[in-house]
């Protein structure tokens, strides 16, 4: 469920990401998850580089899940969402 | 004469008694006073700097974060660091499609003047450390 059940998908991001760039989580009116981010990278445009590289594909070592699932589609994000989803951009975690 | 001689005396001192070090573990500000060398600033504790430039009141500081992609910030004589747009790889071309490497920056390893205000000089590689190139890039 999003945050207040009003309807629209929740982007939440992860806390290793607040430490460079404070980012609340956003509601917003989408149907893909590339829509959903498009939003939010509009009103803070420099965060589109910490989570996409610069063909536009989620990078290497950043997931996005959509209700605790992996997406799909990494170059495109065409994952579609629906009413009240919960959208979480996450970095990867490795061994080392 | 004898106060200009003292002034750029002065200067040189200010430029021989400061250091810029860029680690694995952040940047590091380092001064000498009275012939003794202390840690006088940090930024950026924890995180790789892969380059640094002084270049006049201004201090470029490059950083590969890892998950979140190599950036470029800039001190400007205040102790502000705003961040910069790093450079970036154009769209992929059709005909591309048979180039191996990612069309993706990878490090920044240079940074040096562009010779003219708002220029820089960046040597970068791709996601793959491959292809280790210079671009020019809007600094100052």
């Amino acid at each position: 469920m999003g945050q207040d059940g009003n309807g629209m998908p929740t982007v939440s991001f992860t806390s290793a990401l607040q430490r460079f760039l404070p980012v609340p989580p956003t509601q917003v009116d989408c149907a893909t998850v590339s829509e959903a981010l498009a939003v939010v990278f509009a009103s803070r445009p420099t965060l589109r580089g910490y989570v996409l590289d610069d063909q536009g594909a989620l990078r290497r070592h950043v997931n996005v899940f959509v209700n605790g699932e992996l997406v799909r589609d990494r170059a495109r994000l065409s994952d579609t969402v629906d009413a009240n989803d919960d959208i979480y951009v996450f970095q990867a975690l490795t061994g080392g | 004469v004898a106060e200009q001689v003292g002034r750029l005396r002065k200067e040189v001192n200010e430029m021989t008694d400061r250091l810029h070090v860029g680690t694995r573990k952040g940047l590091f500000e380092i001064v000498r006073d009275n012939g003794t060398w202390d840690v006088a600033d940090a930024r950026f504790l924890g995180e790789p700097v892969t380059a640094v430039l002084a270049d006049g009141d201004r201090l470029y500081a490059a950083l590969d974060l890892g998950h979140f992609g190599t950036k470029l910030w800039r001190r400007d004589g205040s102790d502000e660091w705003p961040e910069l747009p790093a450079p970036a790889f154009p769209p992929k071309p059709e005909d591309a499609g048979d180039d191996p490497h990612p069309w993706s920056l990878g490090k920044i390893w240079q940074i040096e003047p562009g010779g003219v205000d708002g220029r820089l000089w960046i040597g970068t590689c791709r996601a793959d450390c491959s292809a280790p190139t210079m671009v020019v890039t809007p600094g100052r």
